[in-house]
């Protein structure tokens, strides 16, 4: 008898030891209202938002990384399994659960990483202020909320943070001369003067006040312009009107500088646009300009330092009159978040 | 009842268990850890020295066809991870270090030199309990008899990543004609660089350095049977701090000689950092036996207690607190940093000791930082090697920088506009103080000058020392 148990249990273990490696409990919540551990093989849903306007964030890299062991006695990397996705107009996205687990292996781990230039990026396992293990990642209705990228932020440090391999390197490869700038300077990044409170683009407009004074009946895909990131002076919101052309676009593109140079880079704008036309009704300075379709509104506040470009096409903003009409908005945004004191200081 | 080795070995033979390695610290934990010894390492410094503007970023590439077998090791990590490059081996300098650092157990048969026991002076010494032998093999646990202890493995030429691979890869990186052969050579001392951190970096763990090789054979997932078998300290820093959360490295003094970082009598981070780690703290098989403490008197415990020591440190102090060591949950011993070393309980009469998650986190967040600082200096030692060169009467004289040479052999380059390279001169150097003229050498038209230094320091260490001047 006692040798027949004996025999039952070497059957027991060796079927428990043929059987496929056991997938390594998720470090992470199925959904976030949920105290159940997620599956390491996803699927994976979520939206990514602007985390300064809770806009979303459209066509932000997804990079989904599955990760596998073998062996015992401690595991050894046997590979890897990526998905590349980016989010819709929505700021959704959705990565399929992984097909196949690679035979002889065990799936050990999931890592999420969201990349969009002009945010901070996103991972599932870190956050990037100070590299702790984020505990808030979901496996589905996972809400990402980007920061928004500051002028002090460090590029070198993000790189590390957003790690490697071709998709990555194409993306952020912009960041390696910063990072090297960086590095070579002797006290890290430059931060702004801070002469005056932050201020981002975004702050400026949103999408109910394009609405409000267009009519405009769709939706937008919102986040900074591609042209530059953003610096401490300078600082851009790009709001592209899904399924149309560029004609139906509006953006705002604002510089911080000393009033001197800030006078120097309007009489740059002034002498460069196209059509220009000095109308001097908003701010200490304005004008309107028109090319290829594209109407804009520049303006100076020298107190502050501040110049604007609005520009938005001709399909939304047919007249001037409604570039002028936001552009007011926005100067009277940036009076209320950076008051100014009777001596034309700071408060 | 002694028939259940003899079955789990028959089952065994029918799984075909195969041979795994014993590993190291997780792949997240050892490259997170060569990224703050880089930081703190002045590798950013040593780059720009070489003439690389781009520091820790420069890009550097090791054409895929070139070395399939590092391409190979390197398809099994995700790119998430920061040291995989891109389709044309293209990835930054400090990249290519974590790569290193992160393939140094890439052949099974490498893991088992990463071990020693600073007591024993000996490598890995699998199990050799009947019991633990056979429950590896039925799990397909099994794992090398012996490993070469690390210190040893470190400097020997059989590993290509070693210090002799590290010193012949550094060599080319300044003597090879165009940029790109350089640049590849250069990434190849940094792979090997970074595994020889991960070898040294091991040392920091407790159950590496005082012999404790079951530590290896703990079941790690839910799944009792699934295999799923390592070190339960080392995956819990893993999930605790991965490669991002790796704090940054403590001052570690610097050292003579290679052999010194790895081991070495001293006290504190003076000496080597395998006894730094064996002695400071016990390991989850090495922690004191339990032992009946009931009608010890107060003077008979701290005896009782010595004999249940399984290593001679580290010592619990001699009146252990028993008053609050008879509490259901026990008490803490820590150390004179208030660093957890273990819990233990008194239980009718008999003394115990057991490691939680929590005292195991306390530890790593001791260990992790120390362990990182050795990895920072041995990437400082590993650079140390300059030179001063300039220009005199049309003449490249070289000399000693920093620290005094032994015998070598002085190459002067000349590079032209392109950035190829050509000797112009070669010399046979025997002893050089610091400051001291290591030789000259006339050199023609170019647009600088190049002067390595391939040979011996001071000490006798093997050393590779660059210096470069502009042409006139």
């Amino acid at each position: 008898m006692a040798v027949r148990r004996l025999c039952l249990s070497a059957v027991v273990v060796a079927v428990a030891a043929c059987a496929a490696p056991t997938p390594r409990t998720a470090t992470f919540r199925v959904r976030p209202d949920d105290v159940v551990a997620g599956d390491l093989r996803g699927p994976y849903t979520g939206r990514v938002v602007d985390g300064a306007n809770q806009t979303p964030v459209a066509g932000a890299l997804v990079y989904a990384s599955w990760s596998f062991t073998s062996g015992a006695v401690l595991p050894v990397a046997a590979g890897a399994h990526d998905e590349v996705v980016s989010t819709d107009a929505t700021g959704h996205y959705r990565i399929a659960a992984l097909a196949t687990i690679p035979p002889g292996t065990r799936l050990a781990d999931f890592r999420l990483l969201i990349y969009k230039r002009g945010f901070v990026a996103y991972r599932s396992d870190r956050r990037f202020a100070d590299f702790s293990a984020r505990r808030d990642f979901a496996q589905l209705d996972n809400i990402v909320e980007l920061d928004r990228w500051r002028p002090e932020d460090s590029h070198a440090r993000h790189l590390r943070f957003v790690g490697g391999g071709g998709v990555v390197a194409a993306v952020t490869g912009w960041e390696t001369d910063e990072a090297i700038a960086e590095l070579t300077r002797p006290q890290g990044p430059q931060v702004a003067a801070g002469r005056g409170p932050a201020l981002v683009a975004a702050q400026l407009l949103t999408e109910a006040d394009i609405v409000e004074r267009t009519k405009y009946d769709g939706r937008f895909e919102t986040g900074p312009l591609g042209d530059e990131p953003d610096t401490s002076t300078y600082s851009s919101q790009h709001y592209k009107a899904l399924g149309h052309e560029q004609t139906w676009d509006v953006a705002v593109r604002m510089w911080r500088l000393s009033p001197a140079e800030a006078l120097e880079r309007y009489d740059e704008l002034r002498s460069g646009l196209p059509g220009v036309e000095e109308r001097d009704d908003i701010a200490s300075k304005s004008l309107r300009a028109l090319e290829n379709d594209i109407n804009a509104v520049v303006f100076l506040d020298g107190q502050r330092g501040v110049v604007v470009v609005l520009t938005c096409g001709v399909a939304l903003c047919p007249k001037g009159d409604t570039v002028s009409e936001l552009a007011q908005l926005i100067h009277g945004r940036i009076r209320d978040l950076w008051p100014l004191t009777t001596a034309g200081g700071t408060p | 009842m002694k028939r259940w080795p003899a079955l789990f070995l028959v089952a065994s033979l029918a799984l075909g268990a195969r041979p795994a390695p014993a590993h190291a610290w997780e792949t997240s934990t050892h490259v997170g850890m060569a990224e703050q010894a880089a930081l703190a390492g002045g590798l950013d410094a040593w780059l720009r020295a070489l003439g690389l503007r781009g520091g820790l970023f420069e890009p550097l590439t090791i054409p895929p066809a070139d070395a399939p077998e590092l391409f190979a090791a390197l398809a099994n990590h995700s790119a998430i991870d920061g040291f995989v490059p891109d389709l044309r081996g293209q990835q930054a300098a400090l990249a290519w270090l974590l790569a290193g650092a992160a393939l140094a157990d890439a052949n099974p048969t490498w893991a088992a030199n990463h071990f020693y026991d600073a007591d024993r002076k000996v490598g890995w010494r699998a199990p050799t309990g009947l019991v633990d032998r056979a429950r590896a093999k039925v799990e397909g646990v099994a794992a090398a008899r012996a490993g070469v202890a690390a210190p040893d493995w470190a400097a020997s030429g059989d590993n290509p990543l070693g210090l002799p691979g590290f010193i012949d890869q550094y060599d080319k990186a300044i003597r090879a004609a165009t940029p790109g052969e350089r640049g590849r050579h250069l990434a190849g001392a940094l792979v090997a660089a970074g595994a020889m951190l991960h070898v040294l970096g091991d040392l920091g763990s407790p159950s590496r350095t005082r012999g404790d090789s079951a530590a290896f054979f703990d079941p790690l997932g839910d799944a009792a049977f699934a295999g799923d078998r390592g070190s339960r300290f080392e995956r819990l820093v893993a999930i605790g701090w991965g490669r991002l959360g790796v704090p940054a490295a403590a001052d570690v003094p610097a050292r003579t000689h290679f052999r010194d970082f790895f081991t070495g009598a001293g006290t504190g981070t003076t000496g080597g950092l395998a006894e730094w780690s064996a002695h400071r703290f016990f390991s989850e098989h090495t922690l004191p036996r339990a032992s009946e403490v009931g009608r010890a008197t107060r003077t008979q415990l701290p005896a009782v207690i010595a004999r249940s020591l399984v290593r001679p440190q580290p010592t619990p102090p001699r009146l252990l607190s028993m008053v609050v060591a008879t509490q259901p949950q026990g008490t803490t011993l820590r150390d004179a940093t208030g660093v957890c070393l273990a819990h233990y309980r008194k239980d009718r009469g008999v003394l115990s000791w057991w490691l939680d998650d929590s005292c195991e986190l306390d530890q790593a967040a001791a260990i992790l930082p120390v362990a990182a600082g050795y990895q920072a200096a041995l990437l400082r030692w590993l650079g140390r090697g300059q030179l001063a060169v300039s220009v005199v009467d049309g003449a490249v004289q070289v000399r000693a920088r920093g620290s005094a040479l032994g015998a070598g052999e002085l190459t002067v380059l000349t590079e032209d506009g392109r950035g190829v390279r050509a000797a112009a001169g070669t010399a046979k150097v025997t002893t050089v103080a610091d400051g001291a003229l290591v030789g000259a050498v006339q050199v023609g038209a170019g647009r600088s000058a190049v002067a390595v230094f391939r040979g011996v320091d001071a000490a006798g260490e093997p050393i590779v020392a660059v210096g470069a001047v502009e042409l006139p």
